[in-house]
């Protein structure tokens, strides 16, 4: 009998190893993770799990302390589901990692890479050191583009927030053109003279569309935004 | 023989301390650390945790690297370096909206969060998302309904929870699955049982959303309830 869980486990293992992730079921997925904490029959309380939860994400942001109540569920299987979030939430910020955002081309770069799988349009700003490292990136606001008008506020407030004097902001246009219409052209305006009362400095403001990008100072559209010169964030040619 | 012993509970404490405060709580090393305690089962993690960090940098660079080069720390093996792969996949997976700073402060996004939340869910489940000042998504927790109103979590659990995230306010969010979104004896009575908690710790209650069959129902969009 016991030899029977151990060669199921293994054919888990095998699976994963050699089809991947993807073709694993939910049930298969946590039976896998819990073969890890726990000892003996995992299947069972996979399905029992499955059942209460509904699913893996859904069971790892589930109350420790009422997982515990169930015999079953020892402190280590309760710290490995709580680890699920906590290294997503490490990917996430790796995904968000320090970059230089020292010209327009590194600059598409880093925001093109931002809305990778984002659903629906977001707006997000990035402070930066006097180098132009990335310091600090916020989801500023999500949704549609006429909503951005009350995120002004935001805007200071996250730059007053900030240790830094330099900003970026970015948005993308899901299946679209990455050519700004004229609200964010107005945006840009509003946002370059609100940082600049603030001491502060909009360095730039990309669009990410489907398959180019944006660079609002590398187009000189805002004059308010080529006022400033910024040395140190090259315009690349194009 | 004796000797093995003096780090003994270390394991213990360290889970204990990141049930307590969860990954703000915890160095990068000490989650890594966490991590290994599964895929090796006997052997002191420390070392590996840290040469891992300084051979990859990051616990995210860590999880997201190839199995060849994991294997290739001492002490990781294929064991461990399959162990990483998983979490690093199901982190992925966890992904989707949990934690980004955008704030939920209109109906529709909440509507459209836990609705994201829910997808693919057919368990009855409720979310608890607890909310900052600002509206920015603190943490969800996820709880059977009929464990939450059988009472296998007192209400002082349940307001231990919500506490600890230190939300100012809460958006419940219960699951119908494929059925309509329409609120049923038992959501109700799930709604004022909450309600009537949050009132007490003095946290607000932002709206009670039900979401079934890929739409959501707002109680408080809707008017006929009192909150």
């Amino acid at each position: 009998m016991a030899d029977n869980k151990k060669l199921h486990r293994e054919q888990l293992i095998h699976k994963y190893e050699t089809d991947g992730f993807g073709s694993l079921t939910e049930q298969e997925r946590l039976e896998l993770l819990l073969s890890y904490s726990c000892r003996g029959e995992t299947k069972q309380l996979a399905e029992d799990l499955l059942r209460d939860y509904g699913s893996v994400n859904a069971l790892s942001r589930a109350d420790s302390g009422l997982l515990m109540k169930d015999p079953r569920i020892n402190e280590q299987t309760a710290v490995l589901l709580r680890l699920i979030p906590s290294v997503s939430r490490a990917l996430y910020m790796e995904r968000f990692s320090v970059r230089t955002l020292s010209s327009t081309d590194a600059a598409k770069t880093f925001f093109a890479s931002h809305f990778i799988g984002a659903v629906g349009e977001q707006l997000l700003m990035t402070s930066v050191s006097k180098r132009f490292r990335a310091v600090n990136t916020k989801i500023l606001a999500y949704g549609t583009a006429s909503q951005v008008m009350a995120t002004y506020r935001d805007i200071a407030d996250f730059a007053i927030k900030s240790d830094c004097g330099i900003f970026f902001i970015a948005h993308n246009h899901p299946h679209g053109v990455a050519q700004p219409s004229d609200s964010d052209i107005l945006l840009t305006r509003n946002a370059a003279s609100a940082l600049s009362k603030l001491g502060a400095v909009l360095a730039d403001h990309i669009i990410v569309g489907d398959e180019e990008t944006f660079s609002f100072r590398e187009s000189g559209l805002v004059p308010e935004l080529s006022a400033f010169s910024l040395s140190g964030y090259r315009i690349s040619e194009p | 023989m004796e000797k093995k012993h003096s780090h003994a509970g270390h394991r213990g404490r360290l889970r204990r301390r990141f049930l307590a405060s969860g990954h703000e709580g915890l160095y990068e090393h000490e989650l890594l650390e966490l991590l290994l305690f599964y895929a090796r089962p006997v052997v002191n993690t420390n070392d590996i945790a840290h040469s891992l960090l300084d051979k990859f940098g990051s616990l995210g660079k860590v999880v997201s690297a190839d199995s060849e080069s994991l294997s290739a720390v001492s002490g990781v093996g294929q064991s461990g370096a399959l162990f990483l792969r998983l979490m690093h996949d199901l982190g992925i997976s966890n992904m989707r909206i949990s934690h980004s700073y955008e704030t939920l402060s209109k109906r529709a996004q909440l509507c459209s969060c836990l609705t994201e939340q829910f997808s693919g869910i057919d368990a009855k489940i409720c979310n608890i998302l607890c909310l900052s000042s600002r509206s920015e998504l603190l943490a969800t927790v996820t709880l059977p309904v009929e464990k939450l109103l059988g009472g296998g979590m007192t209400p002082r659990e349940l307001a231990a929870a919500i506490l600890k995230s230190g939300a100012a306010s809460v958006c419940l969010g219960i699951n119908h699955g494929t059925d309509l979104p329409l609120p049923r004896p038992e959501d109700l009575a799930l709604a004022r049982m909450v309600g009537e908690l949050l009132s007490a710790v003095g946290t607000s209650f932002t709206d009670c959303i039900i979401c079934g069959g890929g739409s959501s129902f707002s109680m408080r969009g809707s008017g006929a309830f009192a909150f």
